[in-house]
């Protein structure tokens, strides 16, 4: 794995993986696994932001 | 299950109430079903059986006599209505003179009915693109299920009104549509900050969002600390989404000219987190840096309008959950927009249990349409709300200020109302969190749309002039 970040003060490490090598991550005890998400933001002049 | 013990002592056998039609495509029913809800008051579902027996001359069943409270309509045998034990509540097929009777019984106050209102057709959500409504309800519902939720919400609404008596009616009159006025915005007034004697001053506000305009002059000569977590851009906001929350959450009390006042918390320290780019994307693993840098920060209170939509049946990210418990572990309490897909669940990270979810309102308090409501548990809760229709702020000069609307408007009052109580009270974490819901205005909508109520400033009548304290740590300098 390559590790982009240790978070410290909320327990998460961030980084990237072979896909091959997800279920060796999984089943690592005492994490949690999480696919990174995307978040999108209106454009500025959107009615709703 | 236990033998029904269905009470037949009515002159009048009216049989057994029918069910309406099910629906089998085409067009979903709306309005009335031909029954009544009628609401009665807390713990009186024994006397209603026999209430109901002799005002209107139904048949009564009641929950309280089927194992598990299991009741359908092949069990009811011939009842014409159904009390709802541990809901005090009772569905009833009457004719009309029988409704009439109950109606007039609402008005004697040793009748145990509260209320009576007709049963409204109900309705899966359901995704019809084609049916979209200015894009308030995201097209999970159709036209029918928008008029079912109107007559649904006005329904509710007159029932709570009726259950808590003058309390709700008294706050309801508060519901006067706000303005901005040449001093204030309507989100300043209707939250109380312009009666408030704090200021923020020692509170750390985090905003998480686009970065800031760190040139913008209404800002001269404030307390701001910033990093940017996106790669490759630095924390000036090229979007304007986060110049704007942050004027909201922390603006001046006395902005330069003749502007009015839009911010909250205007003594308190800024922390920009630029977690968001330019073109307002952001990847999960650049907020969760920003929280952690903000919680690294000593922020008492994290704001983030951002956000993505969540299904039906959805559960919370285990990342932003642990991110949110750390923080409440660190005194630190984040709040996050609801979302802005309508009436579809509060989306994440807003919908971790351990994030405050914050729902938007119009100037006349009315839960904005596009505010996203209250439809998973655990954690898909909302829990308050605040100002977020026409809500104007700064954004990046030159432009300077501007009107924006949504829930992303919403959480940054919520944010700097936070620094002001935690300024005023010293809680921090959870305790600030139920300071805020508990302080909330009542304005007669229901939790699953507005949670608590709308969001109150403190007034800090005895507030000392120096301030509290800044925790070890801090970066300021």
């Amino acid at each position: 794995m390559k590790v982009d970040s240790v978070l410290d003060s909320i327990g998460v490490i961030s980084g990237e993986i072979a896909e091959g090598k997800l279920s060796a991550l999984q089943k690592t005890p005492g994490i949690t696994f999480e696919r990174d998400k995307e978040v999108q933001l209106p454009p500025p002049d959107a009615p709703v932001q | 299950m236990k033998k029904r013990k269905t009470s037949e002592t009515s002159a009048d056998d009216v049989g057994s109430p029918e069910l309406p039609p099910s629906p089998e495509g085409g067009d979903l029913p709306l309005g009335p079903t031909g029954r009544s809800i009628v609401v009665l008051r807390p713990g009186a579902h024994k006397s209603t059986v026999k209430s109901l027996q002799s005002t209107a001359g139904l048949k009564v069943a009641s929950t309280a006599d089927f194992e598990d409270a299991v009741v359908s309509d092949d069990n009811i045998g011939g009842a014409d209505a159904v009390v709802l034990e541990h809901l005090d509540i009772a569905v009833v097929d009457a004719d009309s003179d029988q409704v009439k009777s109950l109606e007039a019984a609402v008005a004697d106050v040793d009748n145990p009915v509260l209320s009576i209102e007709p049963e409204m057709y109900v309705i899966p959500f359901c995704h019809d693109a084609g049916a979209e409504d200015e894009g308030s309800t995201g097209g999970l519902l159709t036209q029918g299920g928008r008029e079912y939720l109107r007559g649904y919400n006005d329904a509710v609404q007159s029932l709570v009104a009726r259950l808590l008596g003058g309390a709700v009616t008294e706050e309801a009159a508060v519901a006067a549509a706000f303005a901005d006025t040449a001093a204030l915005t309507w989100g300043l007034q209707a939250t109380k900050v312009d009666k408030s004697s704090c200021n923020g001053r020692g509170i750390r506000v985090a905003v998480l969002d686009t970065g800031f305009d760190l040139h913008h002059p209404d800002f001269a000569g404030r307390s701001v600390i910033s990093a940017s977590f996106v790669p490759g851009q630095a924390v000036q906001d090229g979007h304007s989404h986060g110049t704007h929350c942050i004027g909201t959450a922390c603006g001046p009390k006395t902005p330069p000219g003749n502007t009015r006042r839009y911010g909250v918390a205007h003594e308190a320290t800024i922390l920009v987190g630029k977690v968001l780019s330019n073109s307002g994307s952001g990847q999960q693993g650049w907020i969760l840096a920003g929280i952690n840098w903000a919680i690294q920060s000593k922020a008492v209170v994290i704001s983030m309008s951002l956000g993505s939509p969540v299904p039906i049946g959805g559960s919370f990210s285990p990342a932003y959950e642990q991110a949110g418990l750390a923080a409440l572990n660190n005194n630190c309490l984040i709040v996050a927009a609801a979302g802005n897909s309508g009436n579809t669940p509060v989306g994440a990270p807003a919908n971790s249990p351990s994030i405050m979810a914050v729902a938007s309102v119009d100037p006349d308090l009315a839960r904005s349409s596009f505010s996203c409501i209250a439809l998973n548990p655990n954690g898909g809760e909302v829990n308050i709300a605040a100002p977020g229709r026409n809500v104007f702020s700064t954004v990046p000069m030159p432009t300077r200020y501007g009107v924006k609307t949504g829930t992303s408007m919403a959480t940054p009052h919520v944010a700097g109302i936070a620094g002001l109580w935690a300024q005023w009270t010293g809680l921090r974490g959870k305790a600030l969190w139920q300071k805020l819901t508990s302080t909330a205005l009542n304005i007669g909508q229901t939790p699953q749309t507005v949670g608590a109520g709308l969001a109150q400033a403190p007034r800090c009548p005895r507030l000392s002039q120096g301030p509290t304290p800044i925790p070890p740590g801090s970066l300021e300098g």
